[in-house]
């Protein structure tokens, strides 16, 4: 029984089955980098990012401070994490949550009728009515959510600290 | 005999690999728990961290604010209250302008209509009274607002104040832009005034010294009527206790400055016959 299924896995595996890891290598750090690049970009200037928080006009004043302070750096945690390949299912997980809770954010905005940048990269905040981007901001983000989900569902990656610690799934 | 040993065998090697299976599902779930605990405490970090590197530069900037803002009141020199006047007869009659350095509309009154506003304070035909407020920054975000009021009010004691006021206005940021936030920028505008930049100005800047006084200005505003009409933004330009219309028939702009001096005019040539039909006791 036990042999059988080495025997299967040596030599079953694909052409795809044996790219998932790769793939799965650049997804993670295809995400890396967007959160990096994101959360740098905030943390260089938190009261604009709070300020960005602030401009989708959900949460309560007493909230926009921290969550506008945290984010930046919960994103460089993320970008972090998937760098080095450590419990690349559970980042996964939260950062296709905080896309999702991103794009809501956005939506809400749109249909609202505010005239906000969605803050993403840093900036945010009141803009002139045509200058808002909503459909490509959201497009932009489902992209990042098919990385996340990518490795979601495959979180065996190349050059992992999940690999490295022996980690099946 | 061969096969209950051979059974025997079976059993203990099942029980062995259950054992192992047992073992290594055991190491799974611990490092599975090591690694998820590790990746919360990784982010829970890197939040705090955030919250307390946001806290440290806005309590920076705004404990800066809040602690000048404490201090006693003092108005800047020859200021009664809250209200800065300029022109050249302190008798003539008043035309209350309530502005904030950072709204957009009032960079566009003054574009358009400052220039006839000084020429009738100069001619003496009016007294322009300036209220400072302050309040775009809670809406906006930043100190632009009461860090330009703040200069604004130190150029009183230079008798600067309305040359700086029109050198603001001419280099207004973008409304969401926190430019005028940063000192240097307040001091490097005062050096378009000739004579305004001494060490005692740029001291009143960097200290914040007016602050309280800007406050109190902004608290002004809050309450200030035109009429028995509360005041609800900026730009409100109010003469005999009537609000004056500054946008074009067409509202699409700022009204023609020849427009708006009749307008004054007439207002004011109605003051002058007011006192002769109900002559003041």
């Amino acid at each position: 029984m036990n042999a059988a299924v080495a025997v299967d896995r040596s030599t079953g595996p694909t052409a795809f089955r044996r790219a998932i890891p790769w793939i799965g290598l650049a997804a993670r750090l295809g995400l890396a980098a967007v959160w990096a690049f994101a959360g740098w970009e905030k943390a260089t200037n938190p009261a604009q990012a709070a300020q960005a928080v602030r401009a989708y006009d959900v949460l309560p004043e007493s909230l926009v401070e921290p969550i506008g302070y945290a984010l930046p750096y919960l994103e460089l945690g993320l970008a972090a994490l998937l760098v080095i390949g450590l419990g690349t299912r559970i980042v996964a997980g939260i950062s296709a949550l905080l896309l999702l809770v991103f794009i809501a954010g956005i939506s809400q905005a749109w249909a609202r009728g505010l005239a906000i940048d969605c803050g993403c990269f840093g900036g945010g905040g009141p803009i002139a009515p045509d200058q808002t981007k909503y459909l490509e901001e959201i497009l932009r983000d489902i992209g990042f959510i098919v990385l996340a989900g990518w490795l979601l569902f495959f979180p065996r990656t190349r050059f992992s600290a999940d690999a490295w610690l022996a980690i099946e799934d | 005999m061969s096969k209950k040993n051979s059974d025997g065998k079976r059993t203990a090697r099942d029980r062995m690999a259950a054992e192992r299976a047992r073992r290594q599902a055991a190491d799974k779930r611990k490092r599975a728990l090591i690694i998820g605990g590790s990746v919360v405490a990784v982010l829970a970090v890197a939040a705090t961290i955030g919250i307390v590197v946001g806290n440290n530069k806005s309590d920076s900037n705004n404990s800066g604010w809040s602690a000048a803002a404490s201090q006693p009141l003092k108005a800047p020199a020859g200021v009664n209250g809250t209200v800065i006047s300029y022109g050249s007869n302190p008798n003539a009659p008043v035309m209350t302008v309530y502005e904030d350095f950072r709204c957009p509309i009032c960079d566009q009154v003054e574009g358009k209509l400052g220039g006839t506003i000084q020429e009738m304070a100069d001619a003496g035909t009016i007294r322009v009274d300036y209220h400072i407020a302050s309040f775009l920054d809670r809406n906006l975000g930043g100190n632009g607002s009461k860090y330009a009021a703040n200069a604004a009010a130190c150029a009183v004691d230079a008798g600067k104040f309305k040359q700086y006021h029109d050198v603001l206005y001419a280099n207004q940021p973008d409304e969401t832009s926190d430019k005028f936030g940063n000192k240097a920028y307040l001091l490097e505008l005062a050096s378009k005034v000739d004579g305004l930049r001494s060490p005692t100005f740029d001291a009143c800047v960097n200290n914040l010294t007016y602050a309280p006084w800007v406050k109190a200005s902004q608290e002004d505003f809050n309450n200030a009527k035109v009429g028995d009409q509360q005041v609800t933004g900026t730009p409100t330009i109010a003469m005999n206790n009537k609000k004056l219309d500054y946008v074009s028939a067409d509202k699409k702009s700022i009204m023609a400055p020849d427009v708006f001096k009749a307008q004054v005019e007439q207002i004011i040539a109605g003051m002058n016959a007011a006192p002769s039909a109900t002559p003041a006791p």
